[in-house]
C-alpha cells in the first residue's frame, strides 16, 4: 500500500509569533503534532511490510526539517511543495496546491492530522478530499484490514466509536488514540540524510502563479497581544474555608443557584 | 437578487443544537447590519417545532432534502455546494465542531471558497465579514477578513447578539441530489461520557491530579451539582479514567463555556488552548505554581480530595435551600 502523509511544518508550540510582514514566522519548523499520530500508525504498517510512506509538505524552505524528521523515523521519501508565490497562502490555496500535488502521485491512502497547532483550522484534509473526489474518514483510531479495494477503519465520531469501510484511495485524519509517535534513532537520522526529497514549485504542478484562486483569500486585518486579564484571586487554607470561598465566588458571579 | 447570510444548522434528535440557534441568531444580526437576508439551512430531519424556532430567528429557512434523514457532514456539504452555486450567500456560518470542520472543509473545497476559522465574534464591517479569534494558544487576538464570500467556522459558545425582533420566516423545501463519495458504517456504538463538552455552558474538568477513578467520581459529582458537563485533560484520558470524547485541549475539543472548573489540571499550553476563552475560570490544584494559576480567576491551592466533596455538599445544600424558598 502506498501511503502519503500530509504533514505541515509548524513553529514549536508556545513559540508561534508573527514576523515583520504580519504572517506566522516560519523560520524554524517542526512536524505538526497532530500529524505525527497518523505517521506512527503508517510506520507500523511499514514495519509489517504493508506500506511505503511518502511525506508531502507544503511550506517555505525550513519545512524540509519537518520532512527530514519523518524520514528519520521510517518514511521512504519526501516532497516539499514550495514556491515564492505561495508565501502566506490561505486554506483555499493550500488545499488547491496539495490536491494538485496528490494528482501527480499514486497512492492508496492519504493520512493527515486533525488540525494544526499554528492555524487550528482543521479543514484542509476535508478540502483536499473534496477536490480529489475521494472519501474522507476523520478521527481514525485504528487501521484494520484491506480487501476488495476497501479498508476497515475504527473512528471516533462526535458521539461514539464507529467501524467503517472506505473504498481506496481515501483521505483519513488520525487521532491521538493511534498512539504516540516514535523517536528517531541515531541510525535513522543518518539514513534520513540520503533519502530523497523532491522540491516541486507551481510549475511542476502545472499551476499558474497568477491564478486568482491561488492568491491569499483571507488576511489578518489586525492583531494584538492578549494580556493576562484574569483577576487571579488565590485561596488556600482549610478545606472547609476553601470550599466556602469557591461557593461565594461562584454565587457572586451567578453560577451557584 | 439580494445577498444572504447563511447559518448551517445542526439537528440532533429532530431539534437544532443550542449552538445552532445561536448561529441562526448571529446570522440574523449580521443580516440586519448588512441589509441582507438571514437564511437558516437545515440538512437533517427536523421537527416542525425546530423549523418554527428557526423561522423566528431567520427570514428564511431552507430545508435541504437529500433522501437521507441523517446525512454525513460530507454529504451535507455537497448539498450546500449545489445550493451555493445557485444562490448568493455573502457568508456561510458553520459551527466549529469536529463535524462542522469536515462540512466546512468539504464545502470550501467543492465551491472554492475562503475559510475564516475559529471565530469568537463575527461582525459586518466595511461591506464584508470580519472575525475575531484568539490564536497562538490564546496569546494573540486576531481580526481577519476574506476576499469574497467566506465559509466561517464559529466557535461553539459564541452567543447571538441580543435577540432582534422575531421574524415570521418562510420555510421552503429544496430537494438536492448528492453524489458524495460514500463510506459504509458497519457498526456504531455510543460512548459513555458527555458528547456536549464543546457546547456546554459549564464544564468541570478532571486532570492528572484526580489520581484515579475515585477522584474522577468526586469531580463528576461536582459537575452534577453545578449542572455542568464532565471533561478531562489529556492526562486523565491517557490514564484511561475518561473517554477521549471528554478531552479538552489541542488534540481534543475546544470548550468555550461560561464557567470552567479545573480540578487537578495543571493547565499546560496544550490544555489551555481548549479552555482559555471560558468566561470564568476556577481551578483547584495542589501545586501553587501550576500554569493554571495564571489562567484562573479563582485559584484554590489545596487537596482536591478534601475540597471537592465539601464544595459539592455546599452547592447541593444551597440549591436545596433555594428550591425550598421558591
Amino acid at each position: 500500500m502506498r501511503i502519503v502523509l500530509l504533514v505541515k511544518g509548524v513553529p514549536a508550540v508556545g513559540e508561534e509569533r508573527l514576523d515583520a510582514s504580519g504572517r506566522t514566522d516560519r523560520a524554524r519548523l517542526e512536524p505538526n503534532g497532530a500529524d505525527e499520530y497518523g505517521a506512527e500508525a503508517a510506520l507500523r504498517l511499514a514495519d509489517a511490510g504493508l506500506a511505503e510512506i511518502t511525506v508531502l509538505t507544503m511550506g517555505p524552505a525550513p519545512a524540509v526539517d519537518a520532512i527530514r524528521k519523518l524520514l528519520a523515523i521510517g518514511a521512504r521519501d519526501g516532497i516539499l511543495v514550495s514556491d515564492p508565490a505561495l508565501e502566506g497562502s490561505c486554506l483555499r490555496a493550500t488545499s488547491r496546491v496539495l490536491a494538485a500535488a496528490l494528482r501527480k502521485l499514486e497512492f492508496d491512502l492519504v493520512i493527515a492530522g486533525a488540525d494544526t497547532s499554528d492555524g487550528q483550522g482543521g479543514v484542509v484534509p476535508a478540502s483536499v478530499a473534496a477536490r480529489l473526489g475521494l472519501p474522507l474518514v476523520t478521527s481514525v483510531t485504528s487501521f484494520g484490514g484491506i480487501g476488495d479495494g476497501r479498508i476497515r477503519l475504527e473512528r471516533r465520531g462526535p458521539y461514539g466509536s464507529e467501524t467503517v469501510l472506505a473504498p481506496l484511495p481515501a483521505v483519513v485524519t488520525g487521532s491521538q488514540l493511534l498512539g504516540e509517535p516514535r523517536y528517531p534513532s541515531l541510525r535513522g537520522i543518518m539514513a534520513a540524510r540520503t533519502k530523497p526529497i523532491s522540491t516541486w514549485g507551481l510549475a511542476e504542478l502545472g499551476l499558474d502563479p497568477s491564478d486568482p484562486l491561488l492568491a491569499p483569500s483571507t488576511r489578518l486585518a489586525a492583531a494584538a497581544p492578549i494580556e493576562a486579564v484574569r483577576a487571579g484571586v488565590r485561596v488556600g487554607g482549610a478545606p472547609d474555608d476553601a470550599a466556602a470561598a469557591i461557593v461565594d465566588f461562584l454565587a457572586a458571579r451567578g453560577y451557584a443557584s | 437578487m439580494s445577498a444572504e447570510i447563511w447559518a448551517v444548522v445542526d439537528i440532533a434528535g429532530g431539534r437544532p443544537s443550542p449552538q445552532s440557534l445561536d448561529l441562526a441568531g448571529i446570522a440574523a444580526g449580521l443580516a440586519a447590519d448588512a441589509g441582507l437576508t438571514a437564511v437558516a439551512i437545515v440538512g437533517q430531519a427536523a421537527d416542525e417545532a425546530a423549523l418554527t424556532a428557526l423561522a423566528r430567528a431567520c427570514a428564511r429557512v431552507t430545508v435541504l432534502e437529500t433522501g437521507d434523514r441523517d446525512p454525513t457532514p460530507v454529504a451535507r456539504a455537497h448539498a450546500l455546494a449545489t445550493l451555493a452555486a445557485e444562490g448568493t450567500p455573502a457568508a456561510i456560518l458553520v459551527s466549529a465542531t469536529g463535524p462542522g470542520r469536515e462540512l466546512a472543509g468539504t464545502l470550501a473545497g467543492l465551491a472554492d471558497l475562503p475559510v475564516l476559522v475559529n471565530a469568537e465574534a463575527v461582525a459586518w464591517a466595511d461591506g464584508g465579514i470580519e472575525t475575531t479569534s484568539s490564536v497562538f494558544g490564546g496569546r494573540l487576538r486576531s481580526t481577519s477578513r476574506a476576499d469574497g464570500p467566506p465559509v466561517v467556522l464559529v466557535q461553539p459558545g459564541t452567543r447571538a447578539p441580543a435577540a432582534p425582533a422575531a421574524t415570521a420566516g418562510s420555510v421552503t423545501v429544496r430537494v438536492v441530489q448528492v453524489a458524495a463519495p460514500g463510506i459504509d458504517v458497519l457498526e456504531r456504538s455510543t460512548a459513555q461520557g458527555s458528547p456536549a463538552v464543546e457546547e456546554a455552558a459549564t464544564v468541570v474538568c478532571a486532570g492528572r491530579g484526580a489520581g484515579g477513578p475515585d477522584g474522577v467520581a468526586a469531580i463528576e459529582e461536582l459537575a452534577d451539582a453545578l449542572g455542568g458537563v464532565l471533561a478531562a485533560s489529556r492526562a486523565a484520558v491517557d490514564a484511561g479514567w475518561l473517554p477521549y470524547e471528554c478531552q479538552i485541549g489541542q488534540t481534543g475539543k475546544r470548550a468555550n463555556p461560561q464557567l470552567y472548573v479545573g480540578v487537578g489540571v495543571s493547565g499546560a499550553a496544550a490544555h489551555a488552548s481548549g479552555m482559555r476563552t471560558a468566561k470564568t475560570i476556577v481551578a483547584i490544584n495542589r501545586d501553587p505554581d501550576a500554569p493554571m494559576a495564571e489562567l484562573a480567576d479563582l485559584y484554590v491551592v489545596g487537596d482536591l480530595f478534601e475540597i471537592v466533596p465539601r464544595l459539592t455538599a455546599r452547592l447541593r445544600e444551597r440549591a436545596a435551600v433555594t428550591s425550598s424558598q421558591s
